[in-house]
């Protein structure tokens, strides 16, 4: 799994640096919307169809990363420390502002009664982060089933009334 | 009350739950504490909807008692906004905690 792991970093690297790239372009304001689209309407279609497309690379990458940890069988955790899996949180939440910011990208383009094309480009970014946001959570559920697989075990963690139950969670989240 | 498919006692002695739980942000462990707790008596076949619990379809994990055998894994949602899960399995009445994490799908209008 050690070759895996550097793949692994790899491609998230990747991945987050496309992610940003796109943040950062559908981050326009409503004014600058309105001079891009008059100007070079098919220009940005064409910039967000480009940046869509690259995205959707990244997703075949990490799906394919999910399908490599679902056969892996050796009996060591992949992620321990749960460093992967705060990286994996800040993809998703990246997933979810790229994904808010083209459909309210998409809403001012519509308002303002711009480019139909641009509006496409708009929603084919939308179904893209949506669809990465689901690759991204499912290739960190892949790596979460396989550690627990091979999770230690600590006794004294059972209850069967909701108070017992209670009192686990208490000791859990306190670190004990 | 006693059957297989009823959970009559959960188990979170899994290392890899217990450091799932644990990194949980404040908000979320508040409302993920009371929709564990909510588990107990819960038949897995016929399960309250707001828990959103299911078995996944396809998906086999190893049993907490005999690690050589393959058995179904139930999620469950722990926040209201449906942004997480946890995953466990059901056995001899025990649901064994596996983990927390984010849910797949993405809120279509944020």
């Amino acid at each position: 799994m050690a070759m895996h792991n550097a793949v692994m970093t790899l491609q998230l690297e990747r991945a987050d640096h496309d992610l940003r790239s796109v943040e950062r372009k559908v981050s326009l304001p409503g004014w600058a919307v309105k001079v891009v689209t008059w100007s070079s309407a098919a220009f940005s279609a064409y910039q967000l169809g480009k940046m869509a497309r690259k995205l959707s690379d990244r997703i075949l990458d990490i799906t394919e990363l999910t399908r490599l940890v679902e056969e892996e069988t050796r009996s060591e955790p992949i992620d321990n420390e749960g460093r992967i899996g705060r990286h994996l949180e800040e993809s998703l939440d990246f997933a979810k502002i790229v994904h808010g910011k083209a459909l309210n990208l998409r809403h001012l383009v519509i308002k303002n009664k711009r480019s139909l094309r641009l509006a496409e480009a708009c929603d084919q970014l939308v179904a893209i982060a949506a669809e990465y946001h689901e690759a991204i959570a499912r290739f960190s559920w892949a790596i979460l089933e396989h550690d627990s697989n091979c999770a230690g075990r600590r006794e004294g963690f059972s209850g069967n009334t909701q108070q017992d139950v209670l009192a686990l969670l208490d000791r859990i989240s306190a670190g004990e | 009350m006693s059957g297989k498919n009823v959970i009559e006692r959960i188990d979170g002695g899994n290392s890899t739950f217990q450091r799932t739980y644990g990194a949980l942000k404040p908000d979320i462990l508040k409302e993920a504490r009371t929709a564990i707790a909510m588990l107990l008596l819960v038949d897995v076949e016929n399960p309250p909807g707001r828990l959103h619990l299911h078995s996944l379809k396809g998906k086999t994990v190893s049993s907490t008692l005999d690690p050589s055998k393959k058995i179904k894994v139930y999620t469950f949602h722990l926040t209201s906004n449906d942004a997480w899960k946890a995953s466990f399995t059901l056995e001899n009445g025990t649901a064994f905690l596996r983990a927390c994490g984010p849910h797949d799908s993405i809120d279509s209008s944020p």
